[in-house]
């Protein structure tokens, strides 16, 4: 009886609205970061599946009518570029060097903090694409000989962080052009720190939208030499 | 009607998007191959804002939730994580606090620098039209 609710396509899809609603609840009321609705959803889901022994494929039977709306809702943000297109007019330079620098700075942190772990070949190609969205990193990571399921969780961890610490870093380091933070939250967490810019404005979501597509362009560009790179360092 | 109409084309780009992505040779994912084309379809009016708007609004507005079940996916990866975890949870913390950092701090400054010059433009011409005016900046 157990397993026919658990494999039930509804299970999948009940338990993520469910969570998802009790997460916006709470964070309505205690707006701290376990309360995120994206972070509590994520964590209660999965100490429900390990404390019940419910396989991850019997979730997954609802969870893939849920995920299958990230293509469309990513399409949809063609919407706000458009409507935005004035800004990616205007700054085009500020935005694209932006993101240049950014891929190579990120590059560089990662390179330096990997040797600092020791971490081999495999790993840093794991790690290298986990700054753009999941379906592009994961051609990076196959191509340059990474751990390719490895690299999805970690796109998503990013993810979930990039929505976390965005802010506060905005905040901190005074950061509060829209276009600036739109930029940043895309090029370094991907379509989740989008989710996030949404709720900070259209023109950070744009913008945000905007630097999912560069960010991903400049990554998979960069990776033959990052690769070339690693084979001599590591 | 009107909101089956929106879905209808949303979701022609997206599967435009995907079939692009299947045959194209580089690994280009299909939802930014339709993100891209229904820009372009809207940026030079081959459709309409209003035919799209709505439900597109709707979608991006409620992007989060969508997400779920990929980040539950993550309890599939435990095995490999093994002791390595926490360095690879302090890699990502810093690598991504940091990026999220200096693009933000480099393109505020390019903006802002951007701006100015063209205020200082705009006063300069401001300036010759009518003389004597003192400049802003």
């Amino acid at each position: 009886m157990l397993t026919d609710l658990s494999t039930n396509l509804y299970f999948g899809i009940f338990v993520t609205f469910f969570f998802f609603m009790l997460g916006t609840m709470l964070h309505r009321r205690w707006p701290i970061l376990i309360f995120n609705p994206l972070v509590f959803a994520i964590t209660s889901i999965i100490i429900l599946l390990m404390t019940t022994g419910i396989a991850y494929d019997d979730y997954n039977q609802g969870g893939q009518f849920i995920n299958m709306w990230i293509t469309p809702a990513t399409v949809a943000l063609a919407i706000k570029l458009e409507k935005n297109f004035v800004y990616l007019k205007k700054y085009y330079t500020a935005i694209l060097s932006g993101i240049a620098l950014g891929v190579l700075f990120h590059t560089g942190v990662l390179l330096v903090v990997s040797l600092m772990f020791r971490f081999n070949e495999e790993l840093v190609a794991t790690l290298f694409p986990k700054a753009i969205t999941t379906a592009i990193a994961v051609g990076v990571s196959d191509s340059i000989g990474g751990i390719v399921s490895l690299t999805v969780a970690i796109v998503v961890f990013t993810g979930v962080l990039g929505t976390i610490v965005g802010p506060p870093i905005f905040a901190l380091l005074k950061i509060d052009d829209p276009v600036a933070q739109g930029v940043a939250l895309g090029s370094g967490s991907h379509a989740m720190g989008t989710a996030k810019a949404i709720e900070l404005g259209d023109v950070q979501a744009a913008m945000s939208g905007l630097s999912i597509i560069l960010t991903g362009i400049v990554v998979v560009i960069l990776a033959p030499f990052v690769l070339s790179f690693v084979a001599v360092l590591f | 009607m009107k909101r089956l109409k929106q879905f209808f084309w949303i979701f022609m780009f997206s599967f435009i998007g995907e079939f692009l992505s299947l045959v194209s040779p580089v690994a280009i994912p299909g939802s930014v191959i339709g993100m891209v084309l229904l820009f372009l379809a809207l940026h030079y009016k081959w459709i309409k804002m209003v035919q799209v708007e709505e439900v597109g609004s709707w979608l991006t507005d409620n992007m989060a939730i969508f997400f779920v079940p990929a980040g539950v996916a993550l309890m599939t990866n435990f095995n490999i994580l093994g002791d390595i975890w926490w360095q690879l949870l302090v890699t990502v913390i810093i690598t991504t606090s940091l990026m999220i950092a200096f693009v933000g701090l480099i393109v505020q400054w390019l903006k802002r620098r951007k701006d100015r010059k063209d205020k200082h433009q705009q006063a300069e011409k401001q300036h010759s039209a009518v003389s004597g005016k003192e400049e802003m900046i």
